[in-house]
């Protein structure tokens, strides 16, 4: 079973669901001292720190108890999603998290050591942060946040670059350690680096002084010596300075969150502009969907092409949902909702047809998303979006409705559009010739392949929706 | 071009560091790469905030002072006690 093995600390494993963290001996009486401390037991109370225990020997697995340190327990989060696959909404909330928990260890005489998405997971759309070794004792006269560079290139700048100039979060965020440099989002910007205040003080000044590069102070990680004598009156200093340094930060982000509530974008909008669904057909659906919801005890919800939401909102009544669309802007719109409404719905970046690879070092750092939804979810959602996947993807309608299957633990519920459909038209261009299988006789016949069809309807416009089960 | 700016660069930093450094500096104990150039800007963040705490101490002493001395009230600085509240 191979661990994580980036912080010098100690290492993360998942053993068979539970999430087991090994301490070295030297470190593991202070991270003891750590977990009993009022700020960690106030941040986990409130569900901003995940929760952890200590673990004796003998509850780890056999094959971990060769290793040398000292063991500990993590509450197992429900979804594990990785940065590559966040929206900007959700990178500005898990950013203001990581200041907003930053600031409370700060003022109880702690830090964190490193500050990235990585560090951050997220519950529906709560943050939850996880890497607790990541806390270090705060030292007088430790007046510059070593983590800041990594904040920067990590949540503020792949923000900036995705509403600046479109790039998106899945490429800067690609390795979310290291994200998105001052160097290359100065050259995205060009001249223009120099012409906002947050342009100036978080990318051009940053990218003119020159970033790892050839010069004396490149690698040696400098703190002024601490005073002798630390007093309160040091510690207040440092807090101060510190604080303000965060601050700036903060409001940069605060302003970037507000950009992102204002964007839309033709998915986004989609709601307010789809022609091809009468009222009478919306509500058909509605009560489909509902009636399948009601009928199947079901835990976990996968929603594919979620788009607005909203039969994602419509399953969260019943079920965790993990909600999916290759449209950044309208997965922001989602969580946004969902964080205000606090319902249980994770809204995530992902194409199906290409869904997020696995990550890494010997690509075993961070799993697939298929890998990190088999065997989740106990109903998947496929609702306007196979047409797509057919035409758009050219993905044969035996293999959606297969990989629907699979996700879905053996429970789907699809929405079937047939050729004559004016949306399939529009994407088809004129090849639909092409797309032999897309009939609802044949669906029908691969999902009876499949499972029992326990509900099948035909709407007003000419779609079905079938919900199928496997035997 | 690349080498001249790489050139310059150093130059800059050096002139900063040179600059900004008034205590010696001993390594600390980060796994991750702080970069040097967010390290010069905060810094120099670092030191305007620094010189805006010691001036907000000052007002304070000094609002104090008068307080006392001028209006004869009591001070409304609390004594420093000499034991460390943080872990």
């Amino acid at each position: 079973m191979s661990g994580t093995f980036r912080d010098p600390s100690g290492s993360l494993f998942d053993a068979d669901g539970r999430i087991l963290r090994v301490i070295r001996e030297a470190e593991a009486p202070a991270f003891r001292k750590l977990l009993d401390a009022d700020v960690i037991r106030a941040l986990v109370a409130k569900g901003a720190l995940v929760g952890t225990r200590s673990l004796d020997k003998a509850g780890v697995p056999e094959s971990l108890r060769v290793l040398a340190g000292e063991w500990f327990e993590h509450d197992r989060m429900g979804f594990v999603s990785v940065p590559a696959e966040w929206s900007a909404a959700m990178l500005a909330n898990a950013a203001l998290h990581t200041l907003d928990v930053n600031r409370e260890l700060l003022q109880h005489g702690y830090l964190l050591k490193d500050a990235t998405p990585a560090n951050v997971l997220f519950d529906g759309a709560r943050p939850v942060f996880v890497d607790v070794p990541s806390i270090e004792a705060l030292q007088p006269g430790q007046n510059l946040w070593l983590a800041r560079h990594q904040f920067e290139t990590t949540f503020l700048l792949p923000l900036l670059a995705c509403l600046d100039a479109g790039y998106p979060i899945q490429s800067s965020l690609s390795d979310p350690a290291r994200g998105l440099s001052h160097e290359q989002l100065a050259r995205v910007y060009g001249s223009r680096r120099w012409l906002s205040g947050d342009r100036i003080r978080h990318v051009a000044l940053v990218a003119a002084l020159g970033d790892a590069g050839g010069g004396p102070g490149n690698g040696r990680a400098s703190q002024p010596n601490a005073p002798v004598g630390a007093s309160p009156a040091d510690f207040e200093k440092t807090r101060f300075v510190l604080n303000h340094s965060m601050n700036g930060l903060r409001k940069a982000i605060e302003r970037l969150a507000k950009r992102i509530e204002q964007r839309h974008s033709h998915w986004s909008a989609y709601a307010g502009t789809r022609g091809h669904y009468a009222d009478a057909d919306l509500k058909a659906k509605r009560e489909f969907v509902e009636r399948v919801l009601q009928q199947t005890a079901c835990s976990w919800v996968l929603d594919v092409g979620a788009n607005t939401g909203e039969f994602s909102e419509m399953a969260a009544a019943h079920a965790s949902v993990v909600g999916i669309d290759l449209d950044e802007v309208s997965v922001s719109a989602i969580h946004s909702r969902a964080r205000q409404s606090k319902k249980p719905i994770q809204a995530l970046v992902v194409d199906l047809s290409q869904p997020t690879p696995a990550c890494g070092w010997r690509n075993t750092e961070r799993k697939s998303f298929l890998q990190r939804a088999t065997g989740r979810f106990d109903l998947c959602l496929m609702l306007a979006v196979g047409h797509h996947l057919r035409v758009t993807a050219g993905i044969p309608l035996e293999q959606i409705l297969e990989t629907g299957m699979q996700l879905g633990g053996g429970s789907l519920l699809f929405e079937f559009v047939p050729t004559p459909d004016p949306m399939f038209k529009a994407i088809a261009r004129g090849r639909e010739a092409l797309y032999t299988d897309n009939t609802v006789e044949n669906c029908e016949a691969l999902l009876a392949a499949r499972g029992r069809i326990e509900l099948q309807s035909l709407l007003p416009n000419g779609r079905t929706l079938f919900w199928v089960r496997a035997r | 071009m690349n080498k001249q700016r790489d050139v310059s660069n150093s130059r800059a930093q050096a002139g900063l560091l040179a600059a900004l450094s008034v205590a010696s500096v001993s390594p600390a104990l980060a796994y991750i790469d702080p970069g040097t150039g967010s390290m010069l800007v905060q810094m120099a963040l670092a030191g305007i905030a620094g010189a805006l705490f010691y001036f907000r101490q000052l007002r304070m002493a000094a609002g104090d002072w008068f307080r006392r001395v001028v209006l004869r009230q009591p001070s409304r600085v609390v004594a420093e006690s000499n034991s460390d509240p943080l872990p």
